[in-house]
């Protein structure tokens, strides 16, 4: 495994004090927190991060951190030294215990409670925990449901599965896989995997939960007749008849086109009139005769 | 390989008290003072009665992330989740309005 430099992960000297470590944790915590930043990759720096504070904050950790560590760079091939045992735990609040859940295999040879080795001694039995992953699922697959094929990682072990995605989820709903968490221990039930669901965004349709949303342009005498046009939605195309004299910006209700489900979505189009542009001079004369015998100001009539 | 199945949590299908505790790893306190802090409500009266929903589970997990995370007060949480939620309200109205054909 890799030596980590927790110095160089939090931005600080080695000498740094206690309260510029926690000073420059909570600066970065604002920035890379994933349920906050926009920052690419930051779920990943703000997991590195916290485990170099978790270090770092805690004088009898970093006291063994810095005596075992001298020496070493990091990204250096790392073994703990033989016979090494960190026996100061500080009497961990429940803060500091459900922090330390995922931390990386560098941090757990040091101060884990899993060291190599303890978890074959385990003589009582101990429940898995429950697991949370996210999946990522296109808009029609939404729609219609479909299998997924995953591939994750728990507690270090990578594991495949192929799920059942329901029809008509919504985007951030997750789905319980009874059993499929972390496995239990000496008998101990396995936990569950909760799999949080992202619908990726669509070039067409827009969602919000069930109701799907689109613009649709139309022309100028398709809007002013109430002419028959054909709807895009995401069970296919659907004709429908506008009502006359429609104007830009108005909201057509398709009942029951979005998402399915009881009830199912409906399928709002907001209307978008685009005019032709006049290619000749008869085209030309053509709105010229509209603007003589249909005087009109949009500015006006509001 | 087998195709699995699982359960859509939302306002049918909840989950227990335990199992919102064990999904979040989170101790039983904090969801309680989650609670009492308005952040999450889940139905029912009494503790063995209690259900939460898809949105309890998604704020509650939120919350939990910033309580272990930033060192944030309750009342500092409430005020991130709800902002969290109406940022991702807003953003989804300026998707909306944004859309071109």
């Amino acid at each position: 495994m890799d030596f980590k430099d927790y110095y160089q992960i939090l931005g600080v000297s080695k000498t740094a004090t206690l309260d510029e470590i926690k000073k420059q944790y909570r600066r970065l915590a604002h920035k890379y927190h994933p349920d906050i930043s926009k920052e690419k990759g930051a779920e990943e720096k703000f997991k590195a991060m916290k485990e170099a504070y978790e270090v770092l904050k805690d004088p009898k950790k970093r006291k063994a951190y810095d005596q075992m560590g001298s020496g070493y760079h990091g990204g250096d091939s790392f073994t703990p030294p033989p016979g090494w045992e960190f026996d100061g735990a500080t009497q961990q609040g429940p803060r500091q215990h459900h922090a330390q859940a995922d931390f990386s295999d560098f941090f757990e040879s040091l101060f884990g409670q899993n060291k190599t080795g303890a978890r074959h001694h385990q003589s009582f039995s101990q429940d898995g925990q429950d697991q949370h992953s996210k999946i990522q699922v296109a808009l029609e697959d939404a729609f219609t449901g479909c299998k997924k094929h995953i591939a994750l990682s728990i507690n270090g072990a990578s594991k495949e599965l192929n799920i059942k995605i329901p029809a008509g989820i919504i985007n951030g709903q997750q789905i319980r896989l009874t059993g499929q968490g972390s496995p239990g221990i000496q008998g101990g039930k396995n936990g569950d995997l909760y799999l949080e669901i992202h619908i990726q965004k669509h070039p067409t349709f827009t969602l919000d939960k069930k109701d799907v949303y689109l613009t649709l342009p139309v022309t100028p005498w398709e809007a002013a007749l109430g002419e028959k046009i054909e709807v895009p939605t995401l069970g296919g195309t659907i004709a429908f008849t506008l009502p006359a004299n429609a104007q830009t910006g108005q909201k057509i209700r398709l009942k029951g086109r979005g998402l399915p489900g009881n009830p199912p979505g409906d399928q709002y189009a907001t209307l978008a009139i685009y005019i032709p542009e006049p290619k000749n001079a008869e085209q030309k004369a053509l709105y010229e005769k509209m603007k003589m015998e249909m005087p009109f100001n949009p500015r006006k009539s509001r | 390989m087998k195709i699995i199945s699982g359960t859509i949590i939302d306002h049918e299908s909840t989950l227990t008290f335990e199992e919102i505790c064990r999904a979040i790893h989170a101790e039983d306190q904090l969801i309680v003072q989650l609670i009492e802090y308005h952040i999450i409500q889940p139905k029912g009266a009494s503790k063995t009665d209690w259900q939460f929903d898809d949105i309890a589970l998604k704020r509650a997990r939120l919350a939990r992330n910033f309580y272990y995370d930033l060192e944030v007060n309750f009342e500092g949480i409430g005020l991130l989740v709800d902002m969290i939620e109406r940022i991702g309200a807003l953003e989804n109205e300026i998707e909306k309005l944004r859309q071109k054909y």
